[in-house]
């Protein structure tokens, strides 16, 4: 395992000292889940946006429209249920629920969505055994309760120490990279080189009074 | 000739392959694999000539645009790869000749050319008429200047008749060669997609590019997750992290292999 760093060090897990050299099987940390979830997010949108249109140009089309005419002849009220297809509802109901089948699929089949599968990240149980339905719902309900306190819920896990956000202490799940995990050396050296000295800088100061 | 009227009508580049709509269409002649092979070489020089000359004028452009360093360019002068130098003068000196010969031939030649075809006519003019008085050579002479007269003749029309087939044959030459080089271009794109082996090599390397790029990505996500960390823990006042929390090795387990899910777990207790 990794050397106990100097104290007041700024930077605590591994950018400076390099250890350990692979975080295969480790917590995941903010961002690596956050892109996850972006491209997630972002994969939802595009598939409502190609069903939302799908089914505006399909209501459009004169015949699909006089068959609905029709069929409100037969069964008044039709012709509401088709509006309610095409209204902006549908949009915000559809990626609620596609956004639910989506995660529930995934984290139970896999314990992986497709951005969590491109950044290397697996979700897990606090036992490391694979979701099942019902706690991978669990977890994706979750979600909005971490939301809606402007994201607090997602920020938890910068400041926990095992990286876990609410849904996941709810759901009783890690996050972990499955990837050999590394870290880029050259990414926010100076960044941390910087903020390094300032923190040095400062703390000479206080002593110095 | 009987024809050169014909020949010597200006033959227009862009319509030379067009026929004009009240001409009838020219005869199709038959395949001539020598003339065709002739036409596509001519093309193809043409081609190669103008390109040529496109990217000089490109490089004197750049050149006059961004002059090279002057010491970087006396070094490159310098700097030999036989070691042995031509000493400078005698080097700059030979270059500068070349292009005063250059020169010279340009300017000189029309006015040496005008020159001679001045003292030519200056020096037979008189002599024609002197000669031409004279019974015995007189005649020879005159016998002679006829020949003289129809050989200048023919030749005139021969380069007319040149100038003609050449005014109609380019067109034609540029576009067959341009025709046949992206044909073969096409041919052998075609040829190298259609290999496994190039599509194997293809394909690896689009593939391992994908890789690398979304390694980097997330070698940076994961020194972000570290950045971010350390910031949030300073404004908290937390104490900076002696290491990162090993979980234990069950869970690191499921992070290598796909996580089972055990028996018991099939109620789902969360």
């Amino acid at each position: 395992m990794s050397k106990a760093r100097p104290k007041g060090h700024l930077f605590s897990t591994g950018i400076l000292n390099k250890e350990p050299d692979s975080l295969q099987g480790y917590y995941a940390g903010f961002t690596s889940r956050a892109v996850a979830i972006i491209v997630d997010f972002a994969i939802i949108a595009l598939v409502n946006a190609i069903v939302v249109a799908a089914l505006s140009v399909f209501f459009d089309i004169r015949s699909v429209q006089r068959f609905i005419n029709w069929l409100n002849g037969v069964l008044p009220g039709s012709i509401s249920v088709v509006d309610a297809l095409t209204g902006p509802f549908f949009g915000v109901f559809f990626f609620l629920l596609f956004g639910m089948v989506y995660f529930v699929f995934f984290f139970s089949t896999t314990g992986q969505t497709v951005g969590k599968a491109m950044m290397g990240l697996r979700v897990v149980t606090t036992d490391g055994t694979r979701m099942g339905v019902k706690r991978s719902f669990i977890r994706t309900l979750c979600y909005t309760l971490s939301w809606v306190p402007l994201g607090l819920g997602f920020l938890w896990v910068l400041g926990e120490d095992r990286r876990r956000a609410w849904h996941d202490k709810i759901a009783h799940t890690y996050v972990l990279y499955v990837w050999d995990a590394r870290y880029e050396e050259n990414f926010l050296r100076s960044a941390v080189y910087k903020l390094t000295k300032k923190r040095e800088a400062k703390k000479a100061g206080k002593s110095a009074k | 000739m009987s024809d050169s009227s014909k020949v010597n009508e200006p033959v227009d580049q862009k319509t030379a392959l067009v026929p004009a709509p009240d001409r009838p269409p020219a005869p199709i002649e038959p395949f001539n694999a020598l003339r065709s092979t002739t036409r596509v070489l001519v093309g193809l020089a043409l081609f190669g000539g103008d390109e040529l000359l496109k990217i000089l004028q490109m490089s004197e452009r750049d050149f006059d645009a961004l002059p090279p360093d002057p010491e970087e360019l006396a070094e490159r002068i310098r700097t030999s790869p036989t070691g042995q130098h031509i000493p400078d003068e005698i080097r700059q000196a030979l270059i500068g000749l070349a292009f005063e010969l250059q020169d010279q031939v340009r300017i000189q030649t029309p006015r040496l050319l005008a020159a001679a075809d001045q003292i030519i006519s200056d020096v037979t003019r008189p002599a024609q008429g002197v000669l031409n008085r004279l019974p015995i050579i007189g005649s020879l002479s005159r016998s002679l200047g006829l020949p003289y007269d129809s050989l200048q003749k023919r030749g005139e029309d021969r380069l007319q008749r040149w100038i003609a087939i050449g005014q109609r044959e380019e067109a034609r030459s540029r576009v067959l060669a341009d025709q046949t080089l992206t044909q073969i271009v096409n041919d052998v794109i075609g040829y190298l997609a259609d290999k496994p082996e190039v599509q194997k090599l293809i394909t690896g390397q689009s593939t391992g590019l994908a890789v690398e790029v979304l390694d980097e990505v997330r070698e940076r996500t994961v020194s972000g997750d570290s950045f971010l960390e350390g910031i949030v823990r300073a404004v908290m006042r937390k104490a900076p992290r002696a290491e990162l929390p090993a979980p234990s090795t069950e869970i690191r387990q499921s992070a290598v292999k796909m996580p089972e899910r055990p028996l018991a777990a099939k109620g789902d207790q969360s």
